[in-house]
């Protein structure tokens, strides 16, 4: 899981901050020719922002839900190559061909005033997100005091474990917020910087957990015990590799990246993310879980803190990797969750909005629950901003093919497409009322969240298409 | 990554930094063919880890 940090591939910095709130290069228009980068800018990139620290949390979860070792060998290979086929075929055209911000193209699409409802959701699902990776940091301040010192939240922690622990979130979550209101490019140059040794921490841990098992037969470690109840199945493991990152491929988060490259054809530097971050780096983290639960006698329902699972592996050096991988990821997050409440409330200062969003990820970061329940809100984080991408490709490839109007806001003059919000929110709504984060659920049954992206997706493009055509096909869609 | 052409420290820095990614990742397969101790591996790891990030901002470049 990652979130971005927009270290866009070019220009010699890391601030690329697709916002209508500020300004920056090319935010409103198309990128010239002259800006655009080859793939070698995108492969370093990818692999630095999807080797973050909540992947310390993935790979355990796959090990409480049961997860077989087909799933996770075989499943996380067809998910993760999936994910970068949707980001060479899918994303990277349409960023090579458009050249703009997903949330310029949106504008044009969907009219301002609903862009900022976008951003909104944005912010919000930003700040649960670095909270997350707030609990996971927090969790690397343990093991620097004596034992008991901080209570340590597990599995089934949805509540902060007490005083100490609270105090450890405000402080790194203090700490990243103010490095957030300095501006974040020294600390994506030390996550740019931290890439491969982090990747390599994630191997050690691997490495080291074999040799305290006595064994390299990493088949035979991940298969769960007999009797043991499997929560996720294959199926269920490829469709979340595949839409962990659903906002960013097939919602279009990434055309703000791809849009430097040269050709459709650095969507293949994806790869570098999910097979490193999304393949090697979760089955190493659940090789550190199985240890414990085999020689440790762990119950894997309650699992173990990452912290003091990777200080047992590799030392210190492990410590340092948990707290920069849930700093480098979560700092900008933080500071986006700025810009995107700053968006939808212009009357905020730059500091103030940042502030807000420190405090906000801080509370979530305190409440384990976020960090703890992690599979399921990247598949409502998906589920909520993955369909947007629907329009997008509907606007791009079948406009004019169904005959209605492509960038139709720009076109009226609207500010509010209402075919555009009704299409994004029915297939949400009724999505998200089939899982378990829903508090009614009228179906009878539940599907996990991230089954949801892609119907909701297809489904918001149809809707889109219908309702454009209902008010009048060309011309007509923005109100 | 790109490599610096202008540093004159960017050739020391590259070795520096080669070897603290050796010193991360070959000590744990030396414990795993128990050929070096916990303890030792997790203090070469350290050092590596300084030496890393010592060597990384003279080796590598964001473009």
């Amino acid at each position: 899981m990652t979130t971005k940090d927009h270290e866009h591939a070019g220009h010699g910095m890391i601030d690329e901050v697709e916002s209508p709130a500020v300004g920056s290069e090319y935010e409103r228009e198309r990128v010239p020719q002259r800006a655009l980068k080859g793939p070698s800018s995108f492969w370093g990139m990818y692999a630095g922002e999807h080797t973050a620290g909540t992947e310390f949390m993935i790979g355990p979860l796959f090990v409480k839900w049961g997860a077989d070792a087909f799933s996770l060998i075989v499943g996380l290979l067809i998910g993760n190559l999936l994910a970068v086929l949707t980001w060479r075929y899918l994303t990277a055209p349409i960023a090579c061909s458009e050249r703009l911000t997903l949330y310029y193209k949106m504008e044009k699409i969907a009219g301002r005033g609903l862009v900022t409802i976008y951003n909104l959701a944005n912010g919000l699902l930003f700040c649960f997100l670095a909270g997350s990776m707030i609990t996971v940091s927090a969790t690397a301040v343990g093991p620097f005091f004596p034992e008991g010192t901080i209570a340590m939240p597990t599995f089934s922690s949805t509540m902060p474990t007490g005083p100490a622990w609270i105090i450890s979130c405000i402080v790194i979550g203090a700490a990243m917020t103010f490095v957030a209101l300095k501006g974040y490019d020294v600390v994506a140059l030390v996550g740019h910087y931290a890439a491969p040794w982090m990747f390599l921490i994630f191997l050690a841990c691997a490495i080291v957990t074999l040799g305290k098992l006595g064994t390299t037969d990493v088949w035979a470690l991940l298969t769960p015990p007999p009797g043991t109840k499997q929560s996720i199945s294959f199926l269920g493991i490829v469709l979340f590799a595949w839409f962990c990152n659903a906002a960013m491929h097939i919602g279009m988060a990434d055309l703000s990246v791809l849009r430097f490259a040269k050709k459709p054809s650095a969507g293949w530097a994806s790869a570098a993310g999910m097979f490193l971050g999304h393949y090697v780096a979760w089955i190493c983290a659940a090789l550190l879980l199985i240890y414990w639960v085999k020689e440790r006698g762990v119950n894997p329902q309650e699992g173990k803190d990452p912290g003091t699972m990777v200080n047992d592996a590799v030392g210190w050096a492990g410590l340092i990797c948990v707290i920069i991988a849930g700093w480098t990821t979560a700092n900008p997050t933080i500071y986006r969750a700025g810009l995107a409440f700053q968006g939808v409330l212009p009357a905020l200062s730059r500091t103030g909005a940042t502030l807000l969003a420190g405090a906000v990820c801080i509370a979530a970061g305190i409440f384990p629950a976020f960090a703890m329940r992690l599979l399921d809100f990247v598949g409502v984080y998906g589920t909520i901003l993955a369909p947007v991408g629907g329009l997008i490709v509907v606007d791009h490839f079948l406009a004019d093919l169904v005959g209605i109007d492509r960038d139709p806001a720009e076109k009226s003059g609207a500010s509010f497409n209402m075919a555009v919000l009704v299409a994004w929110l029915v297939p949400v709504l009724i999505g998200l009322s089939m899982t378990s984060v829903s508090p009614v659920n009228p179906w009878g049954f539940e599907v996990p969240p991230w089954y949801l992206p892609l119907p909701c997706t297809i489904a918001c493009g149809i809707l889109y298409i219908l309702l454009s055509k209902f008010a009048g096909g060309r011309a007509a869609a923005a109100a | 990554m790109t490599t610096s052409e202008k540093s004159p420290y960017h050739t020391p820095a590259k070795f520096v930094g080669l070897a603290a990614l050796a010193g991360t990742i070959l000590p744990p397969v030396a414990f795993l063919f128990g050929a070096m101790s916990l303890d030792i591996v997790k203090g070469i790891m350290f050092v590596s880890t300084i030496l890393w990030f010592v060597a990384a901002p003279w080796w590598m470049k964001v473009d």
